[in-house]
């Protein structure tokens, strides 16, 4: 049922660690979130067909975000950058049974996944950093 | 207090935090004097002086002693002071991701939470510490500047960074008092 399952990713986060943030196939998001402090670093590593093969993550913050994050790490794995891509804090919302007060921390979830996802992009095509970059 | 009776009247509806502690509404707070006042008016107000008045009174006085511990804790404090500040002028810290987040800073409050769930590193402790430290002292001065030239966009940035290290230095303290 939902309690076990949030219960569960707090107790035993999945993907706990790191990834070589300097290798290639390699894209690191760093996000946090003012209000409460929080800060979630996810890092996906990709194979030569665009697959996420391997996802890790390291979250400083509430049990909630810890949860939302390693739910990430598990949901990534096995999808494409572009199917990815669509995972919706929602979605992690729903799954986790986060109530309302705890949303943005599957925003913050989401949010850590599309910067990975940016970064494994930017460095797989240096030209565009110059006309992306803000 | 009334005037007339002279009974102790509630605590109004939303009360502004500085005109209760006799402060001007400004960053730099004179902390000795925010002191005084804190005594000078839980002296006045704290229910046990209200043992022998109506239950309605010793209900107010009960309300003006939460509202003057919440003003004074709220007044004391560099972080709950800007953030307070800000909230009168209507702005918030985002509830959302910063996108505008400085990611070298984030790097930086990632290591120090690294360091800090290292097993075994008492040792460590004290320079973790006077690091966290020494960062808080930087920030503070950077968001009195702030303050100082009404610059409340800075002013919000610099208290998002201190919201950061105010965690580690729970969590630090945490560390330090044996489970």
């Amino acid at each position: 049922g939902c309690p076990a399952q949030v219960v569960d990713h707090y107790e035993n986060p999945r993907n706990v660690g790191s990834l070589d943030r300097n290798a290639k196939n390699v894209g690191t998001g760093l996000v946090g979130a003012p209000a409460c402090g929080d800060v979630m670093k996810l890092q996906v590593e990709v194979d030569e067909n665009g697959k996420i093969v391997d996802a890790r993550f390291k979250t400083f913050g509430c049990g909630s975000a810890i949860a939302s994050s390693s739910l990430a790490t598990e949901w990534v794995k096995g999808k494409t950058v572009d199917e990815a891509l669509k995972i919706k804090n929602t979605d992690i919302a729903k799954e986790l049974c986060l109530p309302p007060v705890k949303l943005h921390c599957s925003m913050l979830a989401e949010d850590a996944i599309k910067a990975a996802l940016a970064d494994y992009k930017l460095k797989q095509d240096p030209k565009k950093e110059d006309s992306e970059k803000k | 207090f009334c005037p007339a009776c002279r009974s102790l009247q509630p605590p109004g509806p939303r009360p502004d935090l500085f005109c209760l502690m006799a402060c001007d509404r400004s960053f730099r707070v004179d902390v000795q004097q925010l002191r005084r006042r804190f005594r000078s008016l839980q002296r006045a107000l704290h229910p046990d002086r209200f043992g022998q008045r109506t239950p309605t009174e010793r209900l107010y006085s009960e309300q003006h002693s939460v509202l003057v511990n919440k003003a004074y804790q709220t007044l004391l404090h560099p972080l709950s002071r800007g953030l307070y500040l800000l909230e009168l002028n209507g702005i918030q810290l985002a509830q959302e991701t910063d996108s505008d987040a400085d990611s070298e800073f984030l790097m930086e409050i990632m290591e120090i939470n690294e360091k800090l769930a290292e097993p075994n590193n008492e040792c460590h402790l004290e320079e973790i510490e006077t690091l966290i430290k020494a960062k808080q002292e930087q920030l503070t001065k950077e968001v009195t500047t702030a303050f100082e030239r009404d610059d409340l966009q800075e002013a919000k940035k610099v208290l998002a960074k201190m919201k950061y290290f105010a965690n580690l230095e729970d969590k630090l303290r945490n560390k330090k008092t044996p489970s």
